[in-house]
């Protein structure tokens, strides 16, 4: 290779006859590689060995197919292209607004008024097929208009909710800074009284849709009650700049953003009043926890459904790859996780209904499905061989995504100690090393 | 003015099917169904229609056994406001279907009715065709374009014939069937199908509409395309300009 470098090098400077052999546009992973379908033809709906359907409504069940036929069509034959230039399909934002996806559980102003079951399951249906997608409804529904529905004055309902269900607005939710994240009610963020409103300093990070939001929802620590306050701010207002996280390894089509806030001045009307505390912030994280609970639940039903017609496409040694007994081994093995973890969420879901769940058990949910996720995915990854390494057969774009699901709305390990504080009573969040006592 | 809007239940269009063991039809047994993809077209346009407000109601009917509830729920999602279910098992031809649709346009008196130009199970191509005739309405099929005229109380609509496009003017009520290009079909959307539970669907049979259901065609047998042989290659022009006079007869 070193030998040929230079004269490489040569070629491409000199733009020669040879550069149409060096420069040729790769082919297309159909034509390089006919021999399995790529996810761009999404497979069929398999991983639902326990038939989860038995236990829905006929609306939760008429949704999840809805919602299934959109993202097969709209999104999958794009996906691989977006995740890989980490660009987001902006084109694909009228047609999820033409099926209401957004709003999910809010009753009235235009929106779905889902049952917490239906919306769990229109998330992983998304999640199924693109995961960035689940994020990106995920964060504008269950978190920024869910906040306005359960935190926001009827006036602020009547102006945002409805443009925001119809995605005709998107809107954004910034917690996270650069120096809180676990740690999340200790920000920094401030907000300070003035004549007519209030003025936002500081800076936010890790915020999906910041880059192109129309609607941010911000919490910052109000300077004079020393609590977190929640504010409606616009894109464009001055001294507010969001930019693009880039390098991001998983969930590439999110837009993540940087916030700075700079003196940036919000209108008392645009103040939610119902946001008083940390505490009212987690009211709404506790709903969005089980949605983010199924995000992992679609994801692995949709590495599923493309193994299982991989292993009966792809042939080596004469024999499909679903003809050998290590393989047939891992199937079985992700088809468990699949049927448990859907159980789990499912009766998460019940609990949310019946008024019975508590942070502790939400928690649960979210730790222990992403962490069977993980094993499901590096399972369907290693089934699919080479092709598990490239975005255009689904599971090696699902096995990136889920790094950043394991880790967001509370990580693994944060949620973990969540539940356990639950059953022991103990907090143990903060390490031993802070307190004065002696452990001699 | 009402629009009535044909929709069947029809094995998805993405499933392999199969043909039954003892040739008598085709596999259906847990075989996915779904709305008529040319239905959906049918529905969709009528839906425009009434969006343009130049309808009141759009009332979608479908024949069949008791699982066909499941594409009438579909179309209520999809928007229609009300549904009508004819229950009826076994084969249901299209001169069957035509007459049940006749009795209830006596019933419900629409002043358009829209169809699919065919099932993609049956491809017959005829219920439109037929309760135009036993209405005696005229009928413009396969529409690729349907522009209504309610004060003319008459309707536009371009054909798509072998030579080309074909523009036909229909007074009302007009019988009309729907092509491929005609429309995208909507998504249903989440809050429409949690309302569609809510929809009045109204139920009858053949018997309650005074059509005999006695059909006149019988299937006999069913069976696969035969499986394509392998093709020959031939080593010389010459060999092929025999081969096509000698062999397949062609020239």
């Amino acid at each position: 290779m070193t030998v040929l470098g230079s004269k490489l090098h040569q070629d491409e400077l000199n733009g020669s006859a040879r550069s149409s052999y060096f420069n040729s546009p790769p082919l297309d992973v159909s034509v390089a590689f006919p021999q399995a379908t790529p996810a761009s033809k999404f497979p069929t709906h398999v991983a639902d060995y326990y038939q989860l359907d038995d236990l829905l409504t006929p609306e939760e069940q008429a949704i999840r197919l809805q919602v299934r036929q959109c993202m097969e069509k709209e999104v999958a034959p794009v996906m691989a292209e977006y995740w890989e230039k980490a660009k987001f399909p902006f084109h694909v934002i009228p047609k999820l607004g033409e099926m209401c996806v957004a709003g999910g559980t809010i009753k009235g102003y235009g929106c779905p008024g889902l049952s917490i079951t239906g919306s769990a399951l229109a998330t992983a249906e998304v999640a199924r097929v693109d995961a960035s997608c689940s994020t990106f409804i995920l964060v504008h529904s269950s978190l920024a208009m869910l906040t306005i529905a359960l935190c926001g004055s009827e006036e602020q309902k009547q102006k945002y909710l409805p443009s925001l269900a119809q995605l005709s607005n998107v809107a954004c939710w910034a917690l996270t800074e650069p120096d809180y994240g676990s740690d999340a009610s200790a920000l920094r963020t401030t907000a300070t009284k003035v004549a007519g409103g209030w003025i936002l300093e500081g800076q936010k990070r890790w915020i999906g849709n910041g880059t192109f939001a129309d609607v941010l929802i911000i919490f910052a620590r109000n300077a004079s009650t020393n609590q977190i306050n929640g504010f409606i701010v616009k894109k464009n207002a001055p001294g507010l700049t969001a930019t693009k996280i880039e390098n991001k390894i998983g969930l590439r089509i999110v837009q993540n953003a940087d916030i700075v806030m700079n003196r940036v001045f919000v209108p008392d009307e645009d103040r939610l009043p119902g946001v008083n505390s940390f505490q009212d912030t987690a009211k709404v994280l506790a709903v969005s926890r089980v949605m983010v609970a199924w995000q992992p639940i679609g994801i692995c039903m949709g590495i599923y459904d493309m193994c299982h017609r991989y292993l009966r496409e792809r042939k080596q040694f004469k024999a499909p790859l679903a003809a050998f007994q290590i393989n047939q081994q891992k199937l079985a093995q992700m088809l468990g996780n699949i049927q448990a973890m859907t159980l789990v969420g499912w009766r998460l879901c019940k609990l949310y209904e019946a008024g019975t769940m508590t942070p502790g058990q939400a928690s649960l949910g979210k730790s222990w499905i992403t962490l069977r996720a993980r094993e499901t995915a590096a399972l369907g990854r290693e089934l699919l061989g080479g092709n598990g390494v490239l975005g255009d057969f689904l599971v090696a774009k699902a096995f990136c995504d889920l790094e950043p699901i394991y880790t967001y709305e509370g990580t693994y390990d944060i949620n973990s100690l969540v539940t356990a504080r639950e059953v022991t009573g103990i907090a143990s969040f903060k390490p031993t090393f802070l307190t004065k006592q002696s452990r001699l | 003015m009402k629009i009535m809007v044909a929709v069947k239940r029809v094995i998805d269009y993405a499933v392999k099917i199969r043909v039954k063991a003892d040739k008598s039809g085709v596999e259906t047994q847990n075989v996915k169904m779904s709305m008529n993809p040319f239905c959906e077209i049918a529905l969709e346009e009528a839906l425009r229609i009434k969006e343009a407000g130049l309808a009141s109601e759009v009332v979608a009917v479908t024949m069949g056994p008791k699982q066909s509830i499941d594409t009438l729920r579909t179309g209520l999602a999809m928007g229609a406001d009300r549904g009508i279910h004819v229950e009826a098992t076994g084969d249901l031809f299209p001169l069957a279907v035509a007459k049940l649709f006749k009795a209830l346009v006596e019933i419900e008196k629409p002043g358009l009715i829209i169809l699919g130009k065919q099932a993609i199970d049956n491809d017959c191509n005829q219920t439109g065709q037929m309760v135009a005739g036993l209405l005696g309405w005229p009928q413009g099929t396969f529409a690729s374009k349907v522009v209504l005229d309610k004060e003319k109380q008459e309707v536009m609509v371009d054909r798509e014939v072998d030579g080309g496009l074909e523009t036909v003017c229909l007074n009302l009520p007009a019988v009309i069937t729907t092509d491929l290009r005609l429309n995208q079909p909507r998504y249903a959307t989440l809050p429409n199908i949690m309302k569609a539970k809510s929809k009045p669907v109204k139920k009858y049979t053949p018997e309650e509409l005074n059509v005999a259901m006695k059909s006149d065609l019988e299937v006999v047998e069913v069976t696969e395309p035969p499986k394509r042989k392998a093709g020959v290659l031939v080593s010389s022009v010459d060999e092929l300009i025999d081969k096509l006079k000698n062999e397949a007869h062609v020239i």
